[in-house]
């Protein structure tokens, strides 16, 4: 559970996160986007009592970041941006120390169960410095676990990962939201986003929306359906314009994009408006706009702000 | 396990598999002793100081307790005294190198970070990185004076000349200047590497601080100041006041925020 109110960081002149007010509620999947320098990692750190806000406040389980930050730490568990292992002592004492820190009960088998489930089991003898990239990702995303916490900060965890070993972390945090755990994730990846989260918010120092990805879409692009036409002419684009349920309506690439309001009640009297102006009806798909396109409009669009560097 | 000891086992874990560190923390303390005891050896032996014999000032020979001593065993006696103090340099280094690459060394993998998140203290970080180094500092220091008080019994016969060599001033370097050295030194790394991101660096912002007291070691070992148990007992007011002052700086300066965010 994270809540945040008016949450700032300034850092000198320049504000990283400025009065980001927020609410993940117990057991979802929170998808943190935004571009480089947004403030996200800031963020992650304010709510994991690693620096502490300029302004504002910050609730995570149920402890405040600035008053019981002992309590907060205790409670998330935290992937931080680099992976940050000790590289010449093996992957099993790396852990092995961090159970201790966390005053894991049974240390030895926090570290077994997770060094097992992330397929690392084998290598524990290891040296961390001679891990791949992915496997020492793996590594940190276990030793931020180990506590078992509540709430748990992913900072980026597919980055620089190959299509395999991104998939198995992929995989892994699905199955970290089975166990009722909130996810707070930052990610530059949208399909990933797209995929894990329940909902997302767009940030670039401020928070620029925050949603599902279904209802960000919808709210941005509205519902649009595409309409393929063997004899596409102007009267069909005017017969589809003239109905009262469509909003507007745009050609694009030899279709029509129609934009209602209810796509399953409207459809059968656009198609039915569209043949009797003689058109050749040969596809009706629902437009989606990706993510990707929800993303590019909200950090370059009006709404966003500029980011990072104050005056 | 407690925390701080967890800390403590890591950092030397860690540290001691750094080959710069291992270096200096084996090679420092062998040199401390090697130089004197090569020198006594040398400087007690009759054919190789014949020579010499015959032109000791005779200032020398009319040191205090120096009644009653060959001119070769006041020879010896001469240059044993001049390297009482040699070995601090044990107490100064070791604690200075480990503080600054534990810290900086964090830094710059990365490491420090998760540590910062998990769920500790900065005094229980301060403490463990404090122990971590000053431990092997003293612990070191102290074999050195010991390994040195060993070797005397080889390389200076005279009973009489060991004896002016592990005297009361030597005895109070070993027991209560070398702790004290070795907390400043460690309280001198921890500051100066909570702010800097190269361990060299670090390391030679800390001989800043170290340099003044080298200057008075080596002052010492040229006969310029003299060591002796009011000089001694002075210098060992002179640190206690410098280590409270400066434990107090590495405590304030040892922020969470500050040592993570303000180095780069
Ligand atoms: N310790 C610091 N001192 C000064 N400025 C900082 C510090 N940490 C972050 N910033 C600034 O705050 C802003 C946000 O940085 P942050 O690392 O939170 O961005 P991010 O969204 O995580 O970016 P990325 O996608 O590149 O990881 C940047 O302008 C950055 O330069
Ligand atoms: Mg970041």
């Amino acid at each position: 559970m994270i809540k945040t109110t008016n949450l700032t960081k300034r850092f000198g002149e320049n504000t990283a996160v400025r009065a980001v007010s927020l609410e993940v509620p117990r057991g979802e999947v929170f998808g943190f986007l935004g571009p480089n320098g947004a403030g996200k990692t800031t963020t992650v750190r304010l709510l994991s009592a690693l620096i502490g806000p300029s302004e504002g406040t910050a609730v995570v389980n149920g402890f405040d970041v600035v008053r019981e930050p002992m309590q907060v730490r205790r409670t998330v568990g935290v992937l931080t941006e680099t992976p940050g292992m000790y590289d010449r002592l093996s992957a099993e004492y790396n852990l092995l120390i961090y159970a201790r820190l966390y005053e894991v009960e049974q240390p030895e088998k926090a570290v077994q169960k997770y060094l097992s489930v992330l397929e690392l089991w084998d290598r524990r003898k290891e040296a961390v410095g001679g891990f791949s990239k992915g496997m020492k990702q793996k590594l940190a995303i276990a030793r931020a676990l180990l506590h078992e916490p509540q709430t748990v900060f992913l900072d980026e965890p597919t980055s620089g990962l190959d299509p395999v070993a991104a998939r198995t972390v992929r995989e892994f945090i699905e199955q970290l939201k089975t166990e009722g755990r909130t996810i707070f994730l930052t990610t530059h990846n949208l399909d990933e986003a797209e995929r894990l989260c329940d909902r997302v918010g767009v940030m670039r120092a401020s928070l620029i929306a925050v949603d599902s990805p279904e209802a960000l879409r919808r709210r941005l692009f509205g519902l649009k359906v595409r309409v393929q036409l063997a004899n596409l002419a102007d009267s069909h684009r005017q017969a589809a314009a003239g109905l009262p349920f469509v909003h507007g309506v745009e050609v694009e690439n030899g279709a029509l994009l129609v934009d209602l309001a209810e796509p399953e009640r409207n459809n059968p009297a656009l198609v039915a408006a569209l043949v009797g102006a003689g058109a050749q009806v040969q596809y009706v798909q629902p437009s989606e706009a990706s993510l990707e396109d929800v993303y590019m409009q909200l950090v370059n669009g009006g709404e966003a702000q500029p980011a990072g560097r104050g005056k | 396990m407690n925390k701080i000891t967890t800390l403590i086992l890591k950092e030397w874990a860690d540290v001691f598999r750094n080959r710069y560190v291992l270096y200096i923390v084996v090679l420092m303390p062998l040199i401390m002793i090697l130089i004197p005891v090569i020198m006594l050896g040398v400087g007690g032996n009759q054919d190789l100081m014949s020579n010499d014999l015959d032109e000791i000032p005779p200032a020398i020979l009319e040191q205090p307790g120096f009644e009653g001593l060959t001119p070769l065993e006041a020879m010896q006696a001469f240059m044993g005294m001049q390297f009482n103090l040699f070995f601090l340099i044990v107490p100064l280094a070791i604690p200075m190198t480990i503080a600054t690459y534990s810290i900086v060394g964090e830094k710059r993998d990365r490491s420090l970070e998760p540590l910062l998140a998990a769920p500790i203290t900065t005094s229980q970080l301060l403490a463990g990185k404090a122990i971590a180094a000053a431990g092997p500092g003293i612990i070191t220091a102290w074999l050195s004076a010991l390994v040195y008080g060993l070797a005397l019994f080889v390389v200076v016969p005279s009973p009489a000349v060991r004896a002016l060599l592990l005297n009361a001033p030597f005895l109070i370097s070993v027991l209560v200047i070398a702790p004290l050295l070795t907390v400043l030194a460690t309280t001198v790394g921890l500051s100066v590497s909570s702010r800097v991101n190269d361990p060299r660096v670090a390391e030679q912002l800390g001989m800043i601080v170290i340099v003044p007291v080298l200057g008075l070691i080596f002052a010492q070992i040229a006969g310029v100041v003299a060591y002796n148990v009011q000089t001694a007992l002075i210098s060992a007011a002179v640190l206690v006041v410098a280590d409270l002052a400066l434990l107090y700086v590495a405590v304030r300066l040892f922020q969470r925020e500050t040592i993570l965010t303000r180095w780069k």
